[in-house]
Parts: C-alpha cells; structure tokens; sequence
C-alpha cells in the first residue's frame, strides 16, 4: 500500500476514533485532571498527537488503547508543567463542571466519589472501570508492574465502596 | 458496559466535546507541519493556550525549601499572610518575621508581609497592587497565563551573601494565588528550592532581595532559613514517574528496625518537633492497607513535624503519609487535609528526602500525636 493511502486510512481511523471515544475520552480527561478547560485542552491535544504521529501506529495494540494512552500521557505532561492543577485535586467535582439546567442536573455519584481519589488510585479506576481496559493493558498505559495495578485497583475499589453502593461492583 | 461506566456517562452527559475539535485537530497537526506561520495559526489548543481558572487555590509543589510570595494589590490589603493559612496564625505570631516593607513606584505598590520557617521550610508573603491604568494592564496579562510564567520572567530573587556578594536566584516558579485576584492587584506563590540557591545553600544568606518593576524590597530570612536542608537534587514527585519505565526505580528492602536520627532542626526553629524513630517494635497500625511497595518503602528516618509541614529522609519511591491526630485516628493528607509532597532523590545513595506543607494551614501541634509513614507511626517525644 502506497503511504499516502496508509495516512490516509490512518486518518480514517482517527476520525472513527474521534466518533465513537471523544465524549468519553472527554469525560475521563475531566475526571483525571478535574479541570474542565484542561481536560478539553488534553482531549485536543491528544488528537493532533494522534493526527501527527498516526504513521507511526504499529498495532501492537487497539487503536483505543492506543488513543487513550496518548489522553492518559497527555494528562500527565499537565499535571507535570501545570502544577496549578495539583491544587485541585480537593476540588469538589459538581463545581468544576459546566453550569447545567437544575432539572437536568444529575447528582455526581460516581463521578464524586472518583474525583476524590488520590491521582494514583483514580486513574487506575478510569482506565478499569470506564476505558474498560485489564490489568494488563492498564499497566502497559502507565507503566507500572501489572502486581501494582492489582494492588491499586484493590485498594481503590476499597476506597470507593464506603461512597458508592455496593451493586456497581457486582461485575 | 458496566455500571460504573454507564453511570459515569449519566452524570457526565453534558461533558462533550465540541463538533470543531476533530477539524481543529487536523488542522493544528498538520499546519504545525507546513510553516511556522501554520503553527502559531492553529495551535490554539494544549501547550498554547491560556488555563482560565477562577475562584481556586493555587499549589505549589513542595520543595526542599519553600519561599512563598504572594502579591496582592487592593488597597489595605496586607497581611496577606494570614489570609493564605486558614489556620489560626496567632500562636506562631513570634515565630512569623513581620517585614512589612512597602516600596512603590508610579506604576506598582509592593510589600513584604512576612516570613515564617520551621527550619526546613521558609515561606514569605509579598502583595504587589497596580496603581495606574499601565500597571493594571500589566497585572491584568498575567491573569490566567499558563502558570503565570511570564511573571517568573519579571520577578527576581537574589540572595546577598555575608561578604556582600548578590546572585540571582535561580529557577523561579510563580503561581497565582486566586482569591486575591483582581484587575488591581494579583497574588501569587512564588517557589524557589533550595538547589537553586547559589552555592546550594541558605547558609550565610544575609537578605534575599525581591524585585520588580525596578523596585527592591528585602527579606531578611534571619531564623527561617537555619537548618535547612539542601537537597543535591530535586527529582519530582514519584507520581509521575511511573509513566516513564525508564524512570521506575525499583523497590527497596524494608529496614524499618533501624530506627530514626535526631536532626536538630527543631532546636534551631524552635517551631517542630522531632520524632524518634520506631524501631523493630515500630507499630503499624493493623488497620491500614499496605501496599507491598508501599510496605517495602525503606528506611525512614529523620521524621520530622512542624506547625507548617513535616519532611522526613528515606529510600524508596513511593510514601504515604497520614497525620496522627491526639486521638489516634489519621488524617490522609490526600483527603482531609491540604499538604503536598515534593521528593528530593540524592542520586549518589538514592536516598530521597521527603517534604510536605500544610498549605493553608498552620497546625497546632498540641492536636497531632506524629506522622504515620506507609503504615508505620512515627510518634513525637515531649
């Protein structure tokens, strides 16, 4: 296959990936960094990476894996530069979102309850629990020995459950 | 999908992204690529754009010294000292340098509110206020810029030597302190470690001047700089790390038996309290989960807790620490109360020394017992 036709299906690719992962990536980006301008700004970013080095995907992983750590990587090159950002991570999460309609606001239940994980244990439960990725693919993202994504995703589970009922984790 | 899943995207179903952003993208990645002209048209997203944050605490990353400086500007606003700890300040008033040094010039009003150390950490306060329309439009552009860099560019610190010698302070990060944040007047929290000192360190660092806009105003760091700590280097917190395999470290063996050196800071302050350490018969509270990393932290030694921070030494990458309060239960540092850690990582024995400050707050000692440690409690001796 010529490269341009390569590029060209890559961008292809991106583009269904913008389709069907933007929103949730959106929302994962804003739970992480619990910013929602920088989590827009991360969402952009991560796509004109993605856009950038889309030639470069190899496959060696899905392409939502790929995307999300290209998002996760993202979010932590912020965290470094943007050290404003350390501060809030005691932000209330309801007040960090956009204003919304008082009949169409929905009580953060579980988007709270993650907010107020340590960093470390809450991006362990985004990419579990809502990237849907396994132990395996969570420590490729982040680097980490898959024994200690184990032990953090335990631990943040066990952070969780005084705050949630206890039927989101009967799968 | 699952529940928890399904119920984040219920709660979330606002957060979407804009039908732009895809295009934005494209052409942001592909413009950068043509000219630098493309560049600077297209990348109105990520590393170029401007945060805009309201209303919010500002932080900085603790380091292995800490000057805080925060600038204010509305008329008679000073003592801003006590309004960036929460906490009652009143019994630590003898231990805070009162500065109070005004400077102003046509465009800008600066003072120096005040100074507090534990020995291993400093902090002083400035408030700097636009007095005309040039000023305010100065202060005004600094207003939500990314990390309020450019104001680093603008302030200076030089510290002046006994012999009379003044260097630059290098490394300067500035951070906006939001509730003091008006067209007028802005604050912010400048950080300096120690590292950054010339000569790498404080020792026999007579005054540190702060400039701007052509004025100087002085800080006689006195007390609050004795003891201090230098740290060779300063190598970022370990939560970052880990995205890096390169960079993991591996874990240490736990050698909690050898027990914890009397620094004797607290003797030079006169504010902390030191900590002996918990030998073989260490308690670790049963109760708390331990990570197999966090259970394999290293030798901690060198605890140390003061009404403005903690900091103690060890091997290892990876520390948790709680606060033990009177009664025996824990404050998570994480959730109930608002302290960071920075690391500092000596790349000749790999030993880190840990710090965190209170920020916001000045405790009361009288109600915290000592620091608990990756699950072992460090206790304070009267």
């Amino acid at each position: 296959m010529e490269k341009n036709q390569l590029i060209k299906n890559r961008e292809a690719m991106i583009e269904d990936l913008f389709s069907q992962h933007a929103d949730p990536l959106l929302r994962m980006c804003f739970l992480y960094l619990k910013d929602m301008q920088a989590a827009e700004d991360a969402v952009q970013e991560t796509f004109i990476k993605a856009f950038r080095y889309c030639h470069e995907f190899r496959g060696d992983s899905s392409p939502k894996t790929w995307l999300v750590r290209i998002a996760v990587n993202t979010c932590k090159n912020m965290l470094r530069s943007e050290k404003e950002l350390l501060s809030m991570e005691h932000a209330d999460m309801e007040g960090l979102l956009p204003s919304r309609e008082e009949d169409q606001a929905v009580r953060l239940t579980v988007a709270g309850e993650i907010g107020k994980l340590p960093l470390k244990y809450r991006e362990i439960i985004l990419l579990y629990y809502y990237q849907e990725l396994d132990a395996k693919g969570i420590a490729d993202i982040l680097g980490l020995p898959r024994t200690t994504v184990e032990y953090r995703l335990r631990r943040a589970k066990a952070l969780l459950k005084p705050g949630l009922k206890e039927m989101y984790f009967d799968e | 999908m699952n529940k928890i899943r399904e119920q984040i995207d219920r709660e979330l179903r606002e957060v979407k992204v804009s039908p732009g952003m895809l295009e934005e993208a494209r052409r942001a990645a592909f413009g950068d690529q043509e000219t630098d002209q493309g560049r600077r048209g297209h990348m109105t997203f990520g590393t170029g754009r401007a945060w805009k944050r309201k209303g919010r605490r500002t932080a900085v990353m603790a380091a292995v010294l800490v000057l805080a400086c925060i600038t204010a500007g509305a008329a008679g606003i000073f003592g801003n000292f006590g309004a960036y700890f929460y906490g009652d300040t009143e019994p630590y008033q003898d231990r805070i340098l009162q500065s109070a040094q005004h400077e102003e010039n046509d465009r800008f009003a600066m003072a120096v509110d005040g100074a507090v150390s534990d020995g291993r950490q400093c902090m002083f306060v400035f408030s700097l206020q636009a007095l005309d329309s040039a000023g305010r439009k100065e202060l005004a552009s600094y207003l939500g810029k990314k990390g309020t860099a450019e104001l680093s560019g603008d302030v200076a610190l030089y510290a002046c030597f006994e012999d009379g010698v003044r260097e630059p302070v290098g490394g300067l990060s500035v951070f906006s302190w939001s509730d003091l944040q008006s067209r007028d007047f802005q604050s912010y929290v400048l950080t300096v470690s120690a590292e950054n000192v010339p000569g790498g360190s404080l020792d026999g660092v007579t005054r540190i001047d702060v400039e701007y806009d052509g004025m100087v105003l002085t800080v006689d760091p006195g007390r609050s700089v004795h003891g201090v700590e230098l740290m060779p280097e300063y190598a970022g917190s370990s939560l970052f790390s880990e995205n890096d395999p390169s960079d993991h470290r591996g874990v240490q063996t736990p050698q909690y038996g050898n027990g914890v050196e009397m620094p004797d800071a607290s003797a030079e302050s006169g504010m902390g309290v030191t900590m002996p350490g918990v030998s073989g018969g260490s308690e670790k509270d049963p109760g708390m989960a331990v990570s197999d990393e966090k259970a394999a932290g290293g030798l901690v030694k060198d605890v140390f807790l003061s009404p403005i921070g903690f900091s103690f030494r060890g091997t290892g990458e990876d520390f948790s620490v709680w606060l033990i309060r009177s009664d025996g239960t824990l404050a998570d540092g994480e959730n109930d109360m608002a302290y960071s850690y920075g690391f500092s990582r000596n790349t000749e024995d790999n030993e880190v020394t840990v710090y965190g400050d209170f920020r916001y707050e000045i405790i009361d000692l009288e109600e915290y017992s000592g620091l608990c440690i990756n699950g072992v409690n460090y206790y304070k001796t009267e």
